[in-house]
C-alpha cells in the first residue's frame, strides 16, 4: 500500500474541488426530490426537515404528457439506447475495419465523408430528414428512432474504430488467415475481441448521447407511446410545473440506470478510454 | 511434406521497384532452407508469397506441383511463425495452438487431444489455461511454434522467430528448433537476418540483395566458396576483411607490401589490374605456429580479448577510392571497424599470440585461403586452388525424412 503523504492530501483534495461541479447539480437534484411536492421550502441548498420519498414513487406512476408512463418511457429508453449501440457497434466496426485496412483511394474518401459528419451541425439536415421519415413511415417509431441515432452517432464511432484498427498490428489477422480463417471469421474471432477497449468506448459515447437526447427524440417520437425519458422528464415540467420537486424526482430516476451502469462498469470503462488515448 | 518451386517470382510493391526480382528456386522435400540477407532485402517478402500474404506480380509457385501462385493462405495448407509471434491475445494458450484445427472444422475432442499432444512436445502443458499476456518471450516462441505444428502442415515457414529472444535463449532455441525439424521432417523456409542462424541452421542458404538471389548453398559453402563480395561479406562473424590488390610480377601488392602468390593460387588477372582480396580473420595466422604462407607486416592498433582467441584490428593498406570500392560491391556498413580516415582489419589468432596495440607484428596468409573477386562486378574469380579448398562440414544438402 502506497503511504498517505502530503501530496496524497493534496491530491485528494484536488480531485473533490475538481469533483464540484459535478457533484453540486446532483446534490440540488436530489435535495429538491427530497422535498414535499405540495410545501416546497423555497431553496435547493439547505436539506428538506421533512424529507420524503414520495416524490419518487408519485413520478414513477405519473404519465407525463399523457401518452406514456415514466416507467414506459424508461423501458423505451433502455430499448433505444441498447438498440442504436447495438446496431452502431455492429455496423460501425466492421466499417472502420475495412477503412483501416484498404489503403485505396475509395477507403480515404469515405474516411473523409464520415469525418465531415463529425463536423456538420445535425440540425441543418432534421427537416428533410423528418420529412423522409414521414414518407417512409418511420416517424414516431422506435425503429426510426434507433436509425437516426445510429446515422448521427456513426461519424464518431468509425473514426474510433477506424484509429484504433489502423494502430492494431496486422500480424494477428495474417495469422488467422493462414491458419485457415475466412475474411469475416477473422474480424468477428481475431480483430472484434481485441477491439474490446474501444467498443467500450463507442458504446459509452454513442449510449450516453442517446440517453440524454432531449431534442431529437422530441422531434420524432414526441407525443407517441415511444417517448423517451428526457422527452418524458419535459412533459412533467409542463403539467406539474409548480411541482419542482415531482419534476427532480423525474429527472433522478432518469439520471438513476447510467450511475448504477457506470458504478458497475467504472474500471472497465476508465481502462478502454485509457488505451485508446494511448493508441 | 512438400517441394517449394520458385519459377521467376517477382513481386513490386511501387511500379518499377522490385521487393524481389525474377526469383528462380527449389526447396527439396524436407529440406530446412534458411533465406538470409540484411534488412529490406525481400527475404520476408519471399516469404509472405509463400504464405499468400502476397500474390507475385509475376512468374510462378508451386507447392507439390501445384500452382499455388493466387490461392489464399487458407487453400496452401502452411503453418507460418511470424516475428513477433502473432499469438491471439484474448485468447488462452490452449485456443491459441488449437485455433487453426477448429477453424479447419476439428471436432472439440479432436482438437484437444492434438493440443495435449503438441503441448507436451513442447513442454507447455503447464502452461495451457494461461493467457499470453502471462507468458515470457520464449514461452511465446513456443506457442507459436505448437500452433504450426499443431496442424500438420506440409509447409512450416519461419519470419525471424527468434530474434526478438535474448542471445542465450536464442542458442538454447536454435537447437531446439533443429531438433524438431529432425523429428517431424517437415519442409521449412526460414527468414533471418542472422548470419549465425544461417550458418547454424539450415541444410541450405539463400543469400538475397535488394530482392535478387545471390547464393543458394550449403552454408559451409557459402563461406568456403561464396558467389560474389557480398555473400563473402555477409557471411561469417568477424566479417571477412577486404582490400584492393594489383597484381605486379607474380606478386599481389597489398598497399605496399608484396605477397608471394604461386601461380596456381594467382587470380585471373593481367599483371598490373587491380583485385578485390578477401581473407577471412582466421586465416590471418600467428607465423610462430604456420610453416610458409605468405608474409604480411601490420600495426596492431586495438587488441580484444574474446576468451579463446584474440581479435587484432590492424588498419587497411587499402585507400580511401578502394573503400568506396568495397562498400559499393559489399553494400555491408558492418564488413569491418572503420574510421573516418582509415578502415581497420581484423584478425583472429590463439589467445597466446603476443601482440599488444601498437606493436608491429607479422601475420601469415596461407595464400590458397585469399579469396579474389572482380573489383567491378564483385564476382568471384578462381584461382586455380578454388577447387581445392575444404568441403563443407555441414554440407548436408536437403534432408529427406
Amino acid at each position: 500500500m502506497h503511504r498517505y503523504t502530503r501530496w496524497s492530501a493534496f491530491r485528494e483534495v484536488g480531485l473533490w474541488i475538481g469533483a464540484l461541479p459535478i457533484l453540486f447539480p446532483l446534490y440540488l437534484i436530489i435535495n429538491v426530490a427530497l422535498q414535499p411536492a405540495t410545501e416546497p421550502t423555497g431553496s435547493g441548498l439547505h436539506p428538506p426537515p421533512n424529507a420524503t420519498l414520495h416524490n419518487f414513487s408519485q413520478a414513477w406512476g405519473q404519465a407525463g404528457s399523457g401518452t406514456v408512463s415514466f416507467a414506459g418511457a424508461l423501458v423505451n429508453s433502455l430499448l433505444t439506447t441498447g438498440g442504436t449501440v447495438l446496431l452502431l457497434v455492429l455496423t460501425a466496426a466492421p466499417a472502420g475495419y475495412v477503412i483501416a485496412r484498404r489503403a485505396s483511394k475509395l477507403s480515404g474518401l469515405l474516411f473523409g465523408l464520415f469525418s465531415l459528419g463529425l463536423i456538420l451541425p445535425f440540425q441543418l439536415a432534421i427537416i428533410p430528414l423528418y420529412d423522409f421519415m414521414v414518407r417512409v413511415g418511420l416517424d414516431g417509431t422506435r425503429t426510426g428512432l434507433i436509425l437516426i441515432y445510429t446515422a448521427l452517432s456513426m461519424p464518431l464511432a468509425i473514426f474510433l474504430y477506424t484509429g484504433f484498427l489502423r494502430g492494431m498490428p496486422e500480424a494477428y489477422e495474417e495469422a488467422a488467415r493462414v491458419d485457415g480463417a475466412k475474411p469475416l471469421r477473422v474480424f468477428v474471432e481475431i480483430v472484434f475481441p481485441q477491439a474490446a477497449p474501444i467498443t467500450g468506448v463507442v458504446a459509452v459515447l454513442s449510449g450516453l448521447l442517446v440517453w440524454n437526447d432531449f431534442f431529437t427524440a422530441l422531434v420524432f417520437v414526441g407525443n407517441s407511446d415511444r417517448e423517451t425519458l428526457p422527452v418524458a422528464v419535459y412533459s412533467f415540467v409542463g403539467r406539474f410545473s409548480t411541482q419542482w420537486p415531482l419534476v427532480f424526482a423525474a429527472a433522478a430516476i432518469a439520471l438513476a440506470p447510467v450511475l448504477v451502469f457506470y458504478g458497475f462498469t467504472q474500471r472497465w470503462i476508465t481502462r478502454g478510454f485509457a488505451s485508446t488515448l494511448h493508441g | 511434406m512438400a517441394v517449394i518451386e520458385l519459377d521467376q517470382v517477382s513481386k513490386h510493391y511501387v511500379a518499377g521497384r522490385s521487393a524481389v526480382s525474377s526469383i528462380d528456386l527449389t526447396v527439396d522435400d524436407g529440406e530446412f532452407m534458411v533465406l538470409v540477407g540484411p534488412s529490406g532485402c525481400g527475404k520476408s517478402t519471399l516469404l509472405r508469397l509463400l504464405a499468400g500474404l502476397e500474390q507475385p506480380t509475376a512468374g510462378t509457385i508451386r507447392i507439390d506441383g501445384v500452382d499455388v501462385s493466387r490461392l489464399p493462405p487458407a487453400e496452401r495448407d502452411v503453418a507460418m511463425v511470424f516475428q513477433n509471434y502473432a499469438i491471439y491475445p484474448h485468447m488462452s494458450v490452449r485456443r491459441n495452438i488449437g485455433y487453426g484445427l477448429r477453424v479447419r472444422g476439428g471436432s472439440k475432442r479432436e482438437v484437444a487431444q492434438r493440443v495435449d499432444e503438441v503441448a507436451a512436445m513442447l513442454g507447455l502443458s503447464d502452461l495451457l489455461n494461461r493467457r499470453p499476456s502471462s507468458l515470457s518471450g520464449g514461452q511465446l516462441q513456443r506457442v507459436a511454434m505448437g500452433r504450426a505444428i499443431a496442424r500438420h502442415p506440409q509447409l512450416y515457414l519461419m519470419d525471424e522467430p527468434l530474434s526478438n529472444l535474448d542471445a542465450k535463449l536464442r542458442v538454447s532455441m536454435r537447437a531446439e528448433l533443429e531438433e524438431l525439424h529432425t523429428r517431424l521432417g517437415v519442409t521449412t523456409v526460414y527468414v533471418t537476418h542472422d548470419q549465425v542462424e544461417a550458418m547454424t541452421l539450415g541444410g541450405r542458404a539463400a543469400v538475397l540483395r535488394e530482392g535478387v538471389l545471390q547464393q543458394v548453398d550449403a552454408p559451409q559453402r557459402l563461406y568456403d566458396e561464396p558467389a560474389d563480395a557480398f555473400v563473402a561479406a555477409f557471411i561469417g562473424s568477424p566479417p571477412i576483411n577486404f582490400a584492393i590488390g594489383r597484381m605486379r610480377e607474380g606478386a599481389l601488392m597489398l598497399g605496399d607490401q608484396a605477397l608471394d602468390v604461386p601461380d596456381a593460387a594467382r587470380p585471373p588477372v593481367p599483371d598490373g589490374e587491380s583485385v578485390l582480396v578477401g581473407i577471412r580473420p582466421e586465416d590471418l595466422r600467428d607465423p610462430r605456429t604456420v610453416a610458409g604462407g605468405a608474409r604480411l607486416e601490420v600495426e596492431c592498433a586495438v587488441r580484444q580479448n574474446l576468451g579463446a582467441d584474440v581479435l587484432l584490428f590492424f588498419p587497411s593498406p587499402s585507400s580511401g577510392d578502394d573503400y568506396e570500392i568495397i562498400q559499393r560491391l559489399t553494400a555491408s556498413e558492418a564488413h569491418s571497424a572503420t574510421r573516418a580516415d582509415r578502415q581497420l582489419l581484423c584478425a583472429r589468432i590463439a589467445t597466446q599470440f603476443p601482440a599488444r596495440a601498437g606493436d608491429r607484428l607479422e601475420l601469415v596468409v596461407p595464400v590458397e585461403r585469399l579469396h579474389f573477386f572482380d573489383p567491378d562486378t564483385g564476382t568471384r574469380l578462381r584461382s586455380g586452388l578454388d577447387v581445392s579448398h575444404p568441403r563443407a562440414d555441414n554440407d548436408r544438402g536437403p534432408i529427406h525424412v
